[in-house]
């Protein structure tokens, strides 16, 4: 997937320098003051990403950049909304990174696209990328333009193995929502969904929600969906626009919801689990490599405890020697064995075989 | 899967059952959601044909790739709505709905496919019920699509039929008209006769003494005489095909004009026949004001209802035939009453009278058309309206114009 990966401190942004022809994948923390416009100059192919925080060697940086260089067999692209020719692309891909703009209520139409015309064995790990800020300029550029309305795809022959897991718990439940478009809830049981959701949580957690804390608490109490999938996918709510509220991933209409509850023991068993399984799956693997999509949310609930769960998912994956990722905002995790969901607040980790 | 969770994922593709009228939509969007709920990484929708024997596909979701694991499904399959076959890796889910098929593929250790099957056997008859609604309403649509292409061939036959009845109209407005001018010609072309008799004959006694000058000027003075007359006579002749030819032009635009005006040009053409006939006219009028009208249209219709008085009087043989013409106004409408006393209309037809090829005279004379034309011009050229009823002698026809009818009419 990646030949090579360097991690570019705020200063060190100042000097880049790229290889003509080849291609690059940027990822920025979004606490990075970075001019886009100086990524036209170079003469490779350059994606940039931003993403609230990346994961060099194991560790988090807030304000660096993640730079990847592009192996031979690997391929970058952006893929338009009406894209669909994609899959003549990607026929003999075993892996795939998939990023979109967490804030772009067509997520699950870019899922299904690519979903249903990939390859049937793809492996497919991604990331909701953006600003925690709710900033949508520059989430996704291409040699400096800015990217919208469509997804970016990496996608490559080395074959991949992932696992992820949340660790969430159903806490109370369940009520009827029905949407306005595909992230954002109109009404919860009937009611404005914002008022529903504040008043639920002040009657279960006595918690005042405002429109200032709306993603923290999110965060910390995050709605639960149905499904076959082991977990509940989960959507956090991040704000509140008069009676709707928004949440970090689509929803279909009429979805049946239920809160959630957070603890710290279970997000940490739960990104064990992740890296366990990984690693177990990967044993035959001869030469790894490992890209990690952490959830934001999940810094934000284990606080100083989250350097405690990469330092697990490292010693887990001791085998690798380093391990490289992102904080995200929406985590994309399918082996091909499920129709494809779009997660949040899960520890997603991806293990490649870079032999092939 | 704990069973709060089933339930959840029962009612949420219980959501997602009926969302549409259209089948394809509705199934695309049902297997979309049930996709995504219970893992389902492909499926297809088999509609069966019942006059091909054979199973079409209508719609598939999922993993393009997989497509080729789905066979289309034998007509001899066991009717049991649900049933399971297996390969290596994957699993497919054959779900039976009425003579259709809905087949997900599933991982073979991915899922629960004894719990999937009671998901789906909990919303099985819905399914199968909006399936049914949605065959329903596509055959609504098909049969309403013909209906309208039905009601255009039928239009579009109406259609050919009026203009073959204006033709056969115009026919018969022909004859009458050529009947008419006979009226008119009759005198004058007997003058033209009795002038060029009287020429000949005197001529033929030698009445002019052409041997003196005053017999020479007195037969110069009589043949200037009798040219002068039969001038007179041609002139006549012109004036009446002119008439007859202004009369029967059909107007572009309307003129202003008095009911008095249509009534009075009307006998100009008729009149003559009127007169031979021995049919005396009355007009009381009592109408000032003047309409906006296609006046040659109506005087057309007048003029019909002059001639079937007319042709009324002669078959029935009555005695001091008159036709009575009132011509009043009220509330911004011209009335034209026009009453003969030939016994008028039985009153088993008199609501008939209107429709086209609907005739009470002998074969010879009536083509049905007449009365029909009469309302089409009045009613849908002019804005109007006509009706007919009997008096205390006779048939009486009375037409109602409205004053101030600028709008929605139009001529021939």
């Amino acid at each position: 997937m990646f030949s090579q990966s360097y991690l570019f401190t705020q200063e060190q942004l100042y000097n880049l320098s790229f290889e003509a022809d080849k291609s690059y994948i940027i990822f920025i923390s979004e606490g990075c003051s970075f001019s886009f416009d100086s990524l036209k100059q170079y003469q490779a192919d350059i994606f940039s990403i931003v993403i609230p925080a990346v994961i060099f060697k194991g560790k988090l940086f807030h304000e660096a950049a993640l730079i990847c260089e592009l192996d031979t067999v690997t391929k970058i692209l952006f893929c338009s909304y009406e894209e669909s020719a994609i899959a003549s692309l990607i026929t003999r891909s075993q892996s795939a990174l998939l990023f979109v703009n967490w804030l772009d209520p067509n997520i699950y139409h870019y899922l299904d696209n690519f979903f249903n015309h990939s390859h049937e064995d793809i492996a497919i790990l991604g990331a909701g990328c953006g600003r925690t800020t709710l900033d949508s300029a520059n989430v996704i550029t291409h040699n400096g333009e800015y990217q919208e309305d469509g997804f970016l795809i990496i996608y490559s022959e080395h074959r991949m193995n992932l696992r992820a897991y949340h660790g969430s718990t159903f806490f109370d439940g369940y009520y009827s929502a029905h949407t306005y478009n595909a992230n954002t809830l109109a009404t919860i049981n009937g009611e404005p969904a914002s008022f529903f959701y504040t008043n639920k949580i002040f009657e279960l957690f006595h918690k005042h929600v405002t429109k200032d804390n709306i993603f923290q608490i999110g965060i910390h109490h995050p709605l639960g969906m149905g499904s076959a999938h082991i977990e509940k996918p989960l959507r956090v709510p991040v704000a509140i626009d008069g009676d709707y509220l928004i949440l970090s991933g689509p929803i279909e209409d009429e979805s049946i919801l239920s809160f959630m509850v957070n603890s710290d023991d279970e997000f940490l068993k739960a990104s064990q689990m992740s890296a366990f399984e990984v690693s177990q799956a990967t044993l035959a693997m001869k030469e790894k490599k490992c890209f990690v999509v952490e959830c934001m949310g999940r810094s934000q609930q284990l606080g100083d405890k989250f350097s405690v769960e990469l330092e697990n998912i490292a010693s887990t994956l001791s085998s690798i020697d380093n391990i490289i990722g992102i904080l995200s905002l929406g985590e994309i995790a399918n082996s091909a064995d499920k129709y494809i969901e779009y997660f949040n607040e899960t520890c997603a980790i991806g293990v490649f075989d870079a032999t092939q | 899967m704990q069973l709060n969770e089933q339930l959840l994922i029962t009612y949420e593709c219980v959501s997602a059952i009926g969302t549409s009228l259209h089948l394809e939509e509705m199934i695309t969007y049902f297997l979309k959601v049930f996709s995504r709920k219970t893992g389902a990484l492909a499926s297809i929708y088999w509609e069966y044909e019942p006059d091909k024997r054979v199973y079409n596909q209508t719609c598939f979701y999922g993993k393009r790739s997989f497509y080729t694991l789905f066979d289309a499904p034998s007509i001899h399959l066991p009717h049991n709505a649900i049933m399971t076959d297996s390969t290596a890796t994957k699993s497919l889910l054959h779900v039976k709905i009425k003579n259709d098929w809905i087949v997900f593929l599933f991982q073979h250790d991915g899922v629960d496919l004894d719990l999937i099957q009671s998901i789906i056997n909990s919303f099985h008859a819905k399914l199968e019920n909006a399936i049914l609604a949605c065959k329903n309403h596509l055959e609504l649509l098909e049969i309403n699509q013909t209906l309208a292409k039905r009601i255009e061939e039928e239009v579009a036959k109406n259609r050919e039929k009026d203009k073959h009845i204006l033709q056969q109209s115009r026919l018969a407005q022909m004859g009458e008209m050529i009947s008419m001018i006979a009226h008119q010609w009759r005198q004058p072309l007997g003058s033209i006769s009795a002038v060029a008799a009287s020429i000949k004959l005197k001529t033929a006694l030698n009445r002019f003494d052409l041997n003196t000058e005053l017999g020479k000027e007195e037969q110069k003075q009589f043949i200037n005489d009798s040219m002068n007359k039969i001038e007179s006579y041609i002139q006549f002749l012109t004036h009446t095909i002119d008439d007859f030819r202004n009369f029967f032009k059909p107007d572009k635009q309307k003129e202003a004009v008095t009911t008095l005006q249509l009534v009075e040009k009307t006998l100009e053409i008729i009149g003559k026949a009127l007169e031979v006939n021995g049919i005396s006219v009355s007009i009381s009028n009592t109408a000032t004001h003047k309409i906006s009208t296609y006046a040659n249209e109506v005087t057309q219709v007048i003029l019909n209802i002059f001639k079937n008085a007319e042709d009324a009087i002669k078959e029935r043989m009555i005695k001091n035939p008159t036709i009575t013409i009132v011509l009043s106004e009220k509330n911004n409408e011209q009335i034209i009453s026009i009453t003969d006393n030939a016994g008028g209309i039985q009153e088993n037809i008199l609501p008939f009278i209107f429709e086209p090829y609907y005739s009470t005279k002998a074969e010879r004379n009536g083509t049905g058309l007449g009365l029909y034309m009469s309302k089409i011009i009045i009613e849908e050229h002019c804005g109007g309206k006509i009706t007919a009823q009997n008096s205390s002698d006779g048939a009486r026809f009375v037409i109602i114009l409205k004053e101030n009818n600028h709008d929605n009419t139009h001529s021939f």
